[in-house]
């Protein structure tokens, strides 16, 4: 259970995120809906390092607020950006090999193999540069680099954005697919039906605050909600 | 102590500082020293004016110099320039602040050495330099009191140029040296000099300033025939010419070096065939002359220091102090600066140094060219005057 | 004549591949960290003097070359952690800084080694003839020792594991970040290795030119126009640039002028900046 009690983030004079507190059970998909500049992707980076923050993020009795990314990568926490943060020059094996960056050699090759076999197109584009890639197969490809590292929980931010529907549904059925395997994820999202779709939990927010939380149904019930979101 | 021990110091302690007035039959004549005592160019500078000091406490020593019915002692003001022009005018100035200061000798090279010219020339009083930029102002309009104690390159020339086609044997030359108004001037010297000896000029290449790679250079002088290189004027150029063409091979192994030190080939002696240098004042190393072995003694005696291959510079202004009193003598004054800087110019003077000023304030005087050859180092004396 | 240029051609390379070296290290530190790091020629300096006095204290030159590359990686060391972190980021202030060292250093070196030019003994000396060539035996080491060395970095940048987190570092910080690479431990390897390549090529100039307090100006001048002909931050591109120029000023001054010799090199840079804006490679491929 990944647990985040008072997180606030700050750049300079602005207040990013507000005392956010929130908790994702062990296996659950959740995901944090919120307009432009509402701080999902301030939350995202300070679970993993990226920006400095105040407040609790823990796993269980873990605590690993104030750790750097490379430790809390170590842990289990794994991001994937808004923006794929790829490296465009890069075939995708590379790519994926520094995915398991931290890992022995022997993991590394391991879980390849297993990526590659799992997602043909890894396979068939591997020694594409990634930058040359379209912007779906690049969300692939960003995903399956935070996988090499085999977490335990996986954040990913925005995974739809610029996506075709085509694309967006094949996202989904991979997100589903990690769900069943046991994975615990935490989407950061502006689409709203896209999370309800996949979604077991959704958690609002709205200028650095966590305004509503509760199952999709119950959530989206709400009318401030779905005026907001789903513009209706 | 007692009382009576007390009063007697005191009395003779006052006596002592009554003495100099109560018994002054001596004046004084202030001699400006200027040069750059600290930084690259001291060590030019520092011999350059421990050679005057050397022969200011000489003639001191002596008892003074009588000038019409006085007899005067020289007491030296001393400036440093730092090797660095506008600390050199400066100290230019701090020394031109002395009005009595009416005589002035220093500096060796030419970046702090131009500013002070001019500094004492607009002052109007007479100013011995050394530096090679000094060429272009002895003898120009309104600087009628400046003079260079060193040959310039055509006098220098007219000795080392025969002394090289003896010493080397040479018939075909080529040169190789900086691009910069000093190269082009010796070029012009050097070229017809060595035709008239009897030494073809094969090729003339001047390289940028600075440069640490000759390699590309070099090259252009193989297979040219060539049994020699006139190269210049400094020593890391030299070093790394002499150096690169061993490297490189296919090069002549003789050099005739348009400088003042034989440092450029010490290290490459057994691998080069000969290397001429210019010794502009005497050969202190291999000394042959009784002079200049007398000197050396006096030297060590007064500055306490051993003779390095930098101290021939101390030679570059000890025999015009001599001559600067006798040009005193002369014109009968300590007070007036033409009057004496006309004395000077076209004196002679058989000091350890063979010398003399022309009319316009050159220095002519013989030289020593350093011979390094066949592993051997000595002099050979070039008289010139 | 053909063998003619033929030697011209090696001469040139022979300088190119000290060059390529300086480059970079230079292009390495900005490329990746995004420091133009204008201390970078007193590394070159530094490097030779510790060449020098090694070799003066008897060391002979080998063993001396390598006190001068670890000198110099525990003075990039140094310098990343109580000047260059500091700046990460501000250009200016990165700008301003390199440039207070190349004062305080140059004139610290003056002062304490003297301005005099000190010549180090090449641990081989005189020439050998290469079928009809006659090359500089010290010059073809150096020549053979700097391939050795930018190979060796290129090898490492391209299979090692850290040689991949610096070039992922160098194409998205944050990416890097996201996969565990320790940014700011990285920052500090590339320059230790920079300045360490510094210290290598100072060995390498020493064993070839004079030593001075000031040498270290034109390689850093020469590395500057290389980084930027390479397409700043483009490590092939460096490499190649580096070389290019060394041919260059050995053409130009064997069959040119050479009182122009260091002007080929600024000829090469307008005309690079002019027809290839992004570097010889162009930027999609260049980088590291
Ligand atoms: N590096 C930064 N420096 C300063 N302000 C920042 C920085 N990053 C984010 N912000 C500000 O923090 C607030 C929250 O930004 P954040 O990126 O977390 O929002 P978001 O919910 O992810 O928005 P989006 O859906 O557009 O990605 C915004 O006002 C943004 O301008
Ligand atoms: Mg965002």
């Amino acid at each position: 259970m990944l647990t985040v009690e008072n997180l606030k983030v700050a750049y300079g004079r602005v207040e990013a995120v507000r005392g956010v507190s929130f908790a994702v059970p062990a296996g659950q998909i959740a995901a944090l809906i919120g307009a432009n500049g509402a701080g999902k992707s301030s939350t995202l980076n300070a679970l993993t390092g990226l920006v400095r923050c105040r407040g609790k993020i823990a796993e269980g009795d873990i605590r690993f607020d104030g750790l750097a990314t490379d430790a809390i990568v170590r842990h289990g926490v794994v991001q994937v950006a808004q923006g794929r943060q790829l490296f465009p020059l890069m075939s995708v094996r590379e790519n994926l090999e520094l995915g398991a960056f931290l890992r022995s050699a022997a993991d590394k090759r391991r879980r390849l193999d297993e990526l590659m076999a799992r997602f043909p197109l890894l396979a068939e584009r591997a020694e594409q540069a990634a930058g040359t890639l379209s912007g779906g197969e690049q969300q692939l490809v960003a995903i399956a680099r935070a996988l090499m590292a085999e977490p335990r929980i996986l954040l990913i931010d925005e995974p739809c954005l610029g996506l075709a529907p085509i694309m967006i549904r094949r996202v989904a059925a991979v997100l589903r697919d990690l769900h069943a395997a046991g994975l615990t994820i935490l989407i950061a999202e502006q689409n709203a039906s896209f999370a309800t779709a996949i979604a077991e939990h959704l958690l609002v927010m709205e200028n650095g605050r966590i305004t509503q939380a509760g199952p999709p149904a119950a959530v989206m019930a709400h009318a401030d909600v779905r005026r907001a979101y789903l513009g209706i | 102590m007692n009382i009576g021990r007390l009063l007697s110091i005191i009395a003779s302690a006052s006596l002592a500082l009554w003495a100099p007035g109560a018994l002054a039959q001596t004046d004084t004549v202030k001699l400006g020293v200027i040069g750059s005592l600290t930084g690259p160019h001291s060590g030019w500078d520092v011999p350059a004016s421990d050679g005057v000091q050397m022969a200011v406490s000489e003639i001191n020593a002596a008892g003074g110099f009588k000038v019409g019915d006085k007899t005067y002692k020289f007491s030296v003001v001393q400036e440093d320039t730092q090797s660095k022009p506008d600390i050199a005018a400066t100290a230019a100035q701090k020394l031109l602040s002395d009005e009595d200061i009416r005589f002035v000798m220093g500096v060796l090279t030419s970046t702090p050495g131009v500013p002070v010219a001019n500094q004492m020339a607009r002052a109007k009083v007479l100013y011995v330099g050394g530096f090679t930029a000094m060429d272009g102002l002895v003898g120009t309009k309104g600087k009628e009191l400046l003079l260079r104690a060193l040959d310039t390159d055509e006098t220098a020339a007219k000795g080392f140029v025969p002394a090289a086609a003896k010493e080397l044997g040479l018939k075909r030359v080529g040169m190789l040296l900086p691009n910069d108004d000093v190269s082009k001037s010796i070029v012009k010297i050097y070229e017809p000099l060595f035709k008239q000896n009897g030494i073809e000029v094969g090729l003339v290449e001047l390289f940028q300033p600075g440069t640490t790679d000759f390699a590309p250079v070099l090259r252009k002088f193989q297979n040219q025939g060539l049994d020699g290189l006139f190269i210049g004027y400094s020593d890391p150029d030299a070093e790394a010419i002499i150096r690169q063409s061993l490297e490189i091979g296919g090069l002549p192994t003789k050099f005739v070096y348009r400088g003042g030190s034989s440092q450029p080939a010490a290290k490459y002696a057994d691998k080069i065939d000969g290397f001429l240098w210019q010794i502009l004042t005497r050969d202190l190393a291999n000394p042959s002359d009784d002079k200049v072995k007398d000197w050396i003694l006096r030297y060590k005696a007064f500055t306490k220091k051993e003779v390095t291959p930098q101290t021939y510079w101390a030679l570059t202004f000890y025999d015009t102090v001599f001559m600067l009193v006798k040009a005193m003598q002369e014109a009968g004054t300590v007070t007036d600066p033409a009057a004496v800087a006309a004395k000077l110019k076209g004196m002679a003077y058989d000091g350890v140094r063979r010398m003399s000023y022309n009319g316009e304030g050159r220095a002519i005087t013989d030289i020593d060219i350093g011979v390094l050859k066949g592993g051997k180092v000595y002099s050979i004396p070039q008289k010139i005057l | 004549m053909g063998l003619d240029i033929a030697q011209t051609l090696i001469d040139g390379l022979m300088v190119g591949g000290l060059y390529a070296t300086v480059a970079l290290g230079i292009t390495l530190v900005f490329g990746l960290v995004g420091i133009l790091n204008f201390a970078h020629g007193q590394s070159v300096m530094l490097g030779a003097y510790v060449t020098f006095f090694g070799v003066q204290a008897g060391l002979g030159f080998w063993l001396s070359a390598a006190l001068a590359v670890l000198a110099m990686a525990a003075f990039g060391a140094i310098l990343e952690q109580l000047v260059f972190r500091r700046t990460l980021g501000d250009h200016m202030a990165g700008l301003a800084v390199s440039l207070g060292l190349i004062m305080v250093i140059e004139n610290l070196a003056a002062a304490t080694f003297s301005p005099d030019p000190r010549f180090v003994d090449p641990p081989v000396s005189g020439s050998i003839m290469v079928g009809p060539l006659q090359l500089s035996s010290q010059r073809l080491l150096v020549l053979a020792i700097s391939t050795a060395l930018i190979g060796g970095f290129y090898l490492f940048l391209q299979r090692a594991t850290l040689g991949k987190a610096i070039r992922a570092m160098a194409q998205n910080r944050q990416g890097a970040a996201l996969v565990g690479v320790r940014v700011s431990l990285v920052s500090r390897t590339i320059f230790t290795i920079g300045s360490a390549l510094a210290g290598a090529a100072g060995a390498l100039y020493a064993s070839l030119f004079a030593v001075t307090p000031y040498m270290g100006n034109t390689p850093l001048t020469k590395g500057f126009i290389l980084a930027a002909l390479g397409g700043l931050g483009s490590v092939p591109g460096a490499i190649a640039a580096g070389f290019l120029l060394g041919i260059a000023e050995s053409f130009g001054s064997r069959y040119l002028s050479a009182s122009f010799r260091d002007g080929y090199g600024f000829i090469l840079l307008i005309l690079a900046l002019l027809f290839l804006p992004t570097g010889l490679f162009g930027a999609g491929k260049a980088r590291v």
